[in-house]
């Protein structure tokens, strides 16, 4: 077994907590409790040739009054940044992290389009120039358990190659 | 100015209408728009909320438009007045920081103190059981039960990732040491960013967190945290240990700590590194004992015990002094213990029972403490009685008593019966029918005929019991005086065994021969023999019977009155019949 630290980063509300909680623990809840610092989790992947533990920081989200705190990242193998479809602003923040992330580290990153139960994912041409900086795109719902275990299934096969 | 556009034209059929219209209101209706205008202001007061609520209702439509300029206008005025809005959150935000930081904390705390509870020995489960009934956690309880302290986990996190590389515990290896270590460095993070201008992490990094029940030593390194969970009170020395123990991990494991991806197996030997840092003290602090009150106790305990004890000993001294109610010819009337010591015994004793003096002693009791009051009694018991029968037959010395079969044997003359019997008869409870006296021999006086004889024979044995024979020094052969002196010793033994027969005595005649101390013992000795056979010879050849005649050698005499004439024989007439038995006796 191998142990991997990764990080979900993100604006502010746009599901992190939601998408660790529905991934790790496989419940989802419309509370809404802002997160502070971070918070840690592990869940262990059995991959077809290997097992993998992700130790996965929860980090506070950001928004234009603050940026995440860059020592969290240190050691981090693959990140995911997370969108919210119903908020086009979200994807903006979402490529200023990835710029900061690459700044850091040449690391494997998968954008998360959460809240997908809600609405669709919008077509203009910004957010098609956000997706195609990443690594991997998903549309997900921490509230519907889409792509949830498939994304994280894809951040340790990346992780680990 | 008016275009064509705007001149009326006259085959309109409002055209009629739009004129009346203007002649009444105006040609620009601006004094209605004035009166409408100084009224809107309550009109629409008075149904905006409803209006804005009827829409949303039908078409959603307020909303869109509201929300981008509520934003908009809420994003100028936070730019404007930054200052200001933060103030206004401060305390809110204070608290919700507060909040959510304890959170995190309160289930970093949770999760490390599974670390150290996560034992499940024997001794384990007993401990918890008893922190339990005490109403303390676990740690404390074995702080105070055992040590001064004690480092329960090791944990070597790898510094970069906050990944466990290795833990070691106690006990037994904790489930959720990964997330501890996980959550330490980034409190770690939290920490040297927060209070931390300069980029120098390593100086300003954490080093110990405490709680009330455990206590976090953290030793960071370039590229490892050493962490230790410790219940007590942390040492000195531990800080040199683990200061220790990471130079060497360093030292060690220096390129896989910089190439770390994640795979632990090359940290599994830095197994024993890390247990030089499971160490622990031992409580040594000794309870105060309470001497005095120990000393108290166990003086009035002793006190109780030996009181009982005593009390105890003294009634069964009394159930045994009772006892004596069971002794023949004696009957017990009462007996008490009279204070702490002294017994009461009163009772019937016959003169022929057991002395109580002597049944005490028997019995080993103290007489001292024994108040005996006697009374005199006559008892039947047959015990007694055989007791009085014998103290009667002691009386006569020719006479048994068999208690067993109740038979008398013996001899007695006839008036040595009679008086014997009139004894016996007075004895209380003795009756002539209860005992035998068939074995009993009754001597009659002998016929007048003998007595002569009889006179003579004892004069005879006298005469001869007095003669000796001379022998000359170192002769063992008869010399011709003692020949002669012989020859009448003879005489008389010939008219002895001549009445022996008449009398019906049987005798023999014991001739021993003596030696004085002159020469060896030995040859004494032999002298001594020769001496005694010389005469029996000389007997012999005398026409005396052999079988009537022993001799033997006596050897020297040691005395110094005889000294000078113990070169001798001398006589000993023995008397073997049963009819002079008595006489033997008497
Ligand atoms: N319908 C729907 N709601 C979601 C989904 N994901 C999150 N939410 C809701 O969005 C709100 C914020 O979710 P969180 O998971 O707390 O968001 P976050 O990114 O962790 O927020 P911060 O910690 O404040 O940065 C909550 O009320 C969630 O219930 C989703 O996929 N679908
Ligand atoms: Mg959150």
């Amino acid at each position: 077994m191998i142990q991997k630290k990764v990080a979900i980063i993100g604006a502010t509300g746009v599901g992190k907590t939601s998408l660790i909680r529905q991934y790790v623990e496989g419940i989802f809840s419309e509370k809404y409790l802002t997160s502070i610092g971070v918070k840690i989790d592990k869940k262990l992947i059995e991959l077809e040739s290997k097992k993998v533990q992700f130790m996965i920081w929860d980090i506070e989200g950001i928004d234009q009054f603050s940026s995440f705190n860059t020592k969290y990242l240190r050691g981090t193998s693959g990140v995911i940044i997370v969108a919210d479809v119903t908020r086009s602003s979200s994807f903006n923040e979402a490529s200023t992290i990835l710029l900061d992330v690459k700044k850091q580290l040449d690391i494997p990153c998968i954008l998360a389009c959460n809240k997908t139960d809600l609405t669709e994912l919008p077509t203009d041409d910004t957010l098609k120039e956000t997706t195609e900086k990443f690594n991997f795109v998903y549309e997900t719902s921490a509230k519907t358990g889409k792509n949830v275990e498939a994304m994280f299934y894809q951040l340790a096969t990346a992780v680990c190659e | 100015m008016t275009s064509a556009k705007d001149k009326p034209d006259p085959t309109d059929p409002n055209h009629d209408l739009n004129s009346i219209r203007d002649i009444v209101l105006g040609k620009d209706s601006s004094h209605v728009v004035d009166a409408v205008n100084r009224q809107a202001r309550e009109i629409v007061r008075d149904v905006v909320t409803e209006a804005l609520h009827d829409r949303e209702q039908s078409d959603q439509s307020v909303n869109k438009i509201l929300v981008p300029l509520v934003e908009k206008s809420v994003e100028q005025s936070v730019a404007n007045r930054s200052e200001q809005m933060v103030s206004a959150l401060y305390p809110l935000v204070g608290s919700l920081v507060r909040k959510s930081v304890s959170a995190f904390f309160a289930e970093f705390m949770q999760k490390t103190n599974q670390l150290i509870e996560n034992s499940f020995t024997w001794r384990g489960i007993k401990w918890r059981y008893q922190a339990w009934r005490q109403g303390i956690n676990y740690a404390e309880y074995i702080t105070r039960k055992t040590f001064s302290f004690r480092v329960e986990q090791v944990l070597l996190i790898h510094a970069k990732t906050g990944l466990l590389l290795k833990s070691i515990s106690v006990e037994k290896d904790a489930a959720d040491a990964d997330l501890v270590s996980a959550m330490l460095t980034a409190i770690n993070d939290f920490v040297s960013d927060s209070f931390q201008q300069e980029d120098s992490a390593e100086q300003q990094s954490l080093s110990v967190v405490k709680t009330n029940d455990f206590t976090l030593v953290v030793k960071p390194g370039p590229n490892a945290i050493l962490v230790g969970a410790v219940t007590g009170t942390v040492p000195e020395t531990l800080n040199q240990r683990f200061d220790l123990a990471l130079e060497e991990v360093h030292q060690i494991y220096h390129k896989q700590l910089l190439t770390y991806e994640g795979d632990n197996e090359p940290f599994e030997a830095c197994d024993p590194i890390l247990r030089q840092c499971l160490i622990s003290q031992l409580n040594t602090t000794k309870k105060t004992v309470p001497w005095l009150a120990f000393i108290v106790m166990g003086i009035a305990s002793v006190a109780l015990i030996g009181g009982l004890t005593f009390r105890f000993i003294q009634l069964n001294k009394l159930s045994l002094l009772k006892n004596i109610g069971n002794e023949q010819g004696i009957v017990l009337l009462q007996a008490n213990l009279n204070g702490i010591s002294q017994f009461n015994l009163k009772l019937l004793r016959d003169t022929h029972a057991t002395p109580i003096t002597e049944w005490l002693k028997m019995h080993e009791l103290n007489i001292d403490h024994v108040n005996v009051q006697e009374f005199p009694f006559v008892s039947t018991e047959p015990e007694i009685i055989n007791h009085k029968i014998q103290s009667v037959i002691d009386r006569y010395n020719a006479v048994q008593f068999e208690s067993m079969s109740a038979e008398f044997n013996g001899q007695v003359n006839l008036s040595q019966y009679k008086s014997m019997q009139s004894q016996l008869l007075a004895i209380p409870g003795f009756s002539l029918s209860n005992y035998s006296f068939d074995k009993l021999l009754i001597d009659t006086p002998k016929p007048a005929v003998n007595l002569l004889e009889t006179r003579e024979f004892n004069m005879l044995v006298n005469d001869i019991n007095q003669s000796w024979i001379e022998f000359d020094i170192e002769q063992g052969q008869l010399s011709t005086m003692s020949k002669k002196t012989l020859s009448h010793v003879h005489k008389k033994l010939v008219r002895l065994i001549d009445l022996s027969i008449i009398l019906n005595i049987d005798m023999r005649l014991l001739i021993i021969g003596i030696s004085d101390k002159s020469g060896q013992s030995g040859v004494n000795k032999k002298l001594s023999e020769q001496r005694a056979f010389s005469v029996k010879q000389y007997l012999v050849k005398n026409a005396i019977k052999a079988h009537y005649i022993h001799a033997l050698g006596a050897g020297e005499i040691d005395d110094s009155d005889i000294a000078s004439n113990a070169r001798r024989a001398v006589f000993s007439v023995l008397l073997l019949s049963d009819n002079n038995k008595s006489g033997f006796k008497q």
